[in-house]
């Protein structure tokens, strides 16, 4: 089997991640339908790394790590200061700026 | 092939000795606890109580095993195994004894020696918070809730300072390999000072004690289960094996990390006059092996005397020691060990 | 026995990412997103990258998970368990959107790559010191633009809860 085969899982990851960014209506659920968009980003790029023998793809993986530490951290107290406004954590709540 | 039977076979006594420590160490905590208060302790079953850890064993195993009636079944039942899981596995990357040669086959007496050796053993012991949470949150229980919150917040806020002792080791080491660790450790300084990490990194090694407390939920920091505040924490619905899953998963972290702590900190199996390192005889391995046990039995000891000695912290005390403590301090040592490692550079 | 086990892995990954994203009660979808970062990091790791499979394992499910969960349970779980799916933007139209994103991406894959051969992989592929040889050598303002985002996100997720704190007592 050629490495193809996990930048097809990798691509599927990333639409998976879509379809819940789409859909869901739960903050939560949609903040980790973003790691997982994140997730299959990286799978991509070890693969590719594996391919070509070099170590940029691991690396980039690594700086997507920090990133997506810092963005689970300020997603989350969003998320906490919203429930603390509005009682809920569904999207369809986030309506204040509405004319 | 025979190598692979050699290996297998190393995989099956480490494991099947490592299995064998808990209840010896839930007689020793009794024991301990009673000498401490001066009471004796179990004495009825076998000369000294020393069957006890038996009947204890035999009655969780033949108690009715209680579902309660809300509780989310699926993780009500798998989350006892994520607490004794990770807690074994963690031990794989610990290096026992020195090197033997059996057969003509040099075996290491460590089960896997990866690429990345003690972030292995970081990375799966974070894994047994999970145990606490799903345990807590599916008991439908408002103390298991609790505990199950209390749990996830300090296990992040004392992970952050356990790593960061621990880069401040593989800094002034050089190497993440377990097994060199232990053998850069195995000279001497003046002929009779150990090289051990202990006394290189001091500060770390009492961050990284004060953390594996927290990490391994043993008092002053059992805040989680905190018995005359939240009833039983976050195993106060549980009964039976699953309760029992979840007391040797705790002494099972508690035995990886006293071998892990005695690996980083205190050379391993290598006693400077008593251990070779190098050689590959099976006395030397069979004394390394026993030197490794004592270091880490002294290690559980210590745990237990902590525990019958201390009372518990506040909680906003936790957090207050994790966050404005133990983290500034663990910053402070890796900037000074930095500069330490560069000091040909910078002066 | 690479191949095997990218695709027992690779499966797995997939799975889990569709009950995560399916699921109602978000502690479920913990647990699954748990499984799928696990499976990942298995895949890292049999793809000769352990330092990054490690890493993986210890940032995405010993911290992230746990902070979704801390989350979790501090809010309400019983409003969480009520949640339905939305009407505003119906499952069905995200479906096809996705898999339409999915369609788009495979066709590079599948034209764009000649079925590549993996290079001559060096001993100490994928371990510690291979990787910050490469990277504090070649990435050094990266690592600094990281470092300073973290310090960012460290003081904005500060701020911000303490924002809706404020909000909530007056």
């Amino acid at each position: 089997m050629s490495p193809n085969f996990l930048l097809y899982i990798g691509a599927a990851l990333f639409s998976i991640g879509t379809f819940g960014v789409l859909s869901c209506r739960n903050t939560l659920i949609l903040l980790m339908s973003i790691e997982i968009m994140l997730t299959g980003v990286s799978l991509s790029l070890v693969t590719f790394s594996w391919i070509w023998a070099n170590s940029a793809g691991q690396i980039f993986v690594i700086f997507i790590m920090a990133v997506a530490a810092g963005e689970a951290a300020i997603g989350l107290a969003i998320i906490m200061a919203f429930y603390r406004l509005h009682k809920s954590v569904q999207t369809d709540k986030a309506e204040l700026m509405k004319g | 092939m025979s190598s692979m039977v050699l290996d297998a076979g190393k995989i099956l006594l480490i494991f099947a000795v490592f299995m064998q420590i808990p209840p010896l160490l839930i007689y020793l905590e009794r024991k301990i606890c009673a000498f401490i208060q001066d009471r004796i302790g179990p004495n009825r079953v076998g000369p000294f109580g020393i069957l006890q850890p038996l009947a204890d064993a035999i009655k969780l195993i033949t108690k009715e095993s209680i579902t309660p009636k809300n509780v989310d079944v699926f993780l009500y039942t798998v989350a006892p195994l994520f607490v004794m899981v990770p807690a074994a596995i963690s031990f794989a990357v610990v290096p026992v004894g020195a090197d033997v040669k059996l057969w003509g086959h040099t075996l290491q007496l460590q089960i896997a020696d990866f690429h990345v050796g003690i972030l292995f053993f970081l990375a799966i012991t974070s894994l047994s918070v999970y145990g606490l949470t799903f345990g807590a949150w599916a008991s439908n229980n408002k103390y298991s809730l609790y505990g199950g919150i209390r749990s996830t917040a300090q296990m992040i806020s004392y992970e952050v300072a356990m790593g960061l002792a621990v880069i401040c080791v593989l800094m002034s080491s050089g190497t993440v390999y377990l097994r060199e660790m232990v053998f850069a450790q195995s000279h001497t300084y003046f002929g009779f000072l150990p090289a051990w990490n202990v006394f290189h990194q001091p500060l770390a090694f009492v961050i990284f004690l004060i953390a594996a407390f927290a990490e391994t939920n043993r008092l002053p920091f059992d805040l989680p289960e905190a018995e005359s505040e939240l009833v039983g924490g976050y195993h106060t619905e549980y009964s039976g094996m699953k309760f029992a899953m979840f007391f040797m998963g705790e002494y099972m972290a508690m035995i990886s990390m006293s071998a892990i702590m005695v690996t980083l900190f205190f050379g391993g199996w290598t006693l400077p006059g008593v251990v070779d390192a190098h050689s590959t005889t099976v006395w030397n391995a069979l004394l390394s092996v026993v030197v490794f046990g004592i270091k880490t039995g002294a290690f559980l000891i210590f745990f237990i005397w902590i525990r019958w000695t201390l009372p518990r912290l506040r909680y906003d005390q936790l957090m207050k020691l994790g966050w404005k403590v133990l983290i500034p301090l663990a910053l402070m040592n890796l900037f000074f060990t930095a500069i330490w490692g560069l000091r040909d550079q910078i002066f | 026995m690479y191949e095997i086990m990218w695709l027992i892995l690779g499966i797995l990954s997939v799975i889990s990412a569709i009950l995560v994203v399916s699921r109602i009660n978000p502690v479920y979808s913990a647990l699954y997103l748990m499984l799928f970062f696990a499976s990942v990091s298995g895949l890292f790791a049999f793809l000769g990258a352990s330092f990054v499979a490690v890493t993986q394992l210890f940032i995405y499910i010993g911290a992230i998970i746990v902070l979704f969960l801390f989350v979790i349970m501090m809010l309400n779980f019983e409003e969480l368990k009520k949640l339905q799916r939305p009407p505003l933007f119906s499952p069905l139209k995200g479906l096809i959107l996705s898999l339409a994103l999915f369609g788009l991406l495979c066709v590079p894959i599948y034209f764009g790559l000649p079925s590549a051969h993996p290079r001559h992989l060096p001993a100490d592929f994928g371990s510690a010191k291979w990787i910050a040889r490469d990277m504090y050598i070649q990435y050094p303002f990266a690592i600094e633009l990281a470092s300073v985002l973290i310090i960012a996100a460290l003081a904005g997720a500060f701020v911000i809860a303490r924002i809706g704190k404020k909000a909530k007592n007056s």
